[in-house]
């Protein structure tokens, strides 16, 4: 299990522990840490990325010496972790309500302002998480809230569409949010995969493919945001590569056949240090 | 070293206008708002920058796309 699930998992996957979604973590410091990072998220992406990113153009060996660093700051912070589909409805069905929110880092990269891929959830009937948003009519005039049914469907749509579904503390072990992504719009995935920074683990699982079931159609690949999947003409068939598969799960929704699914990260020897 | 200089003269909308954002195949650019974010209050002023500098193949995209001709990528 990722060093997270030790640190704030009490035996479970630290993202279904339900006192890391409480009212009680979301104490005013968080509040403030929430706040400031959604009023300065540009700011925080150039002091952050931008800064690595100039240091990576000149000199790639002092860009890594500088990833120690900068990820034991963000797993304090703003660390995530990629989860699939089905864990992210037990955290919907453990939750009271859920926000959907816009994507802040749609708003940066891409300009858009109501992107609204992101999902907050609440434990309590306070709903304090919706109201860090409400100042900021950049992103939204009008929050969300959805039913529990309401948010599955959504984020199975979310899923069909192949965007990588990711839990993200604000102020580790607190969790605030849950984005929907694909790589190219995504400050963390993309930082993480192009700049190889680690600003999030992996998921605790791998995807593997039913190789008798496989028809070759090379569907997966498509939904695939981390060029995970291989192809062989010789045999038509489609494999995937464990050491680049994040676990995310979504190329499962557009295989005709069924043919793939998650297996435990942690069954895996050569995976349990690939986070 | 590639460099890309943006004419904030000349790109008066770029949150409007996206075309750099959108059409960048490296995903190079940010958007920002210049005079920092208040609460209460809609953004209005909006610049553009690089971010993934480091990702830039030097394509020229960017400074055809641009309607505005406020962009311009240069090898040094």
């Amino acid at each position: 299990m990722c060093e997270f699930c030790t640190q704030h998992g009490e035996g479970k996957k630290w993202y279904l522990q339900a006192q890391n979604y409480s009212q009680e973590l979301l104490n005013e410091e968080r509040k403030r840490f929430m706040t400031d990072f959604f009023e300065n998220i540009e700011q925080f992406a150039r002091n952050r990325i931008g800064a690595l990113d100039k240091v990576m153009a000149a000199d790639p060996a002092a860009a890594r010496a500088m990833f120690p660093s900068i990820v034991e700051q963000q797993k304090k912070e703003h660390y995530g972790q990629v989860v699939p589909l089905e864990e992210i409805e037990q955290i919907f069905d453990m939750s009271l309500s859920v926000v959907r929110v816009p994507c802040v880092c749609r708003s940066t990269l891409r300009g858009f302002r109501d992107a609204r891929y992101c999902f907050g959830v609440t434990t309590s009937s306070a709903d304090s998480l919706a109201t860090v948003f409400q100042p900021y009519p950049d992103y939204s005039t009008d929050l969300e809230v959805l039913s529990k049914d309401e948010a599955k469907k959504a984020i199975q749509k979310l899923d069909r569409n192949g965007l990588v579904h990711t839990v993200w503390t604000f102020i580790t072990p607190y969790i605030g949010g849950i984005c929907n992504c694909t790589v190219n719009e995504c400050l963390a995935l993309k930082t993480r995969t192009r700049l190889d920074l680690p600003v999030l683990f992996k998921a605790e699982h791998v995807a593997t493919i039913d190789w008798e079931e496989c028809n070759g159609c090379r569907d997966c690949m498509k939904s695939c945001n981390f060029g995970a999947i291989n192809y062989s003409a010789y045999v038509d068939k489609c494999s995937i590569n464990q050491l680049q598969c994040y676990g995310c799960g979504v190329c499962r929704a557009l295989c005709p056949k069924d043919a793939i699914t998650l297996l435990d990260r942690n069954a895996i020897p050569a995976l349990a240090n690939e986070w | 070293m590639i460099e890309i200089t943006w004419d904030e003269k000349k790109c008066t909308s770029p949150q409007e206008c996206r075309k750099c954002l959108d059409t960048c195949p490296q995903g190079v650019f940010h958007v920002y708002p210049r005079d920092g974010r208040k609460p209460g209050k809609a953004t209005e002023n909006w610049a553009i920058a690089p971010l993934y500098l480091s990702l830039c193949t030097g394509c020229n995209i960017c400074e055809e796309m641009c309607p505005e001709d406020a962009l311009a990528v240069s090898v040094a």
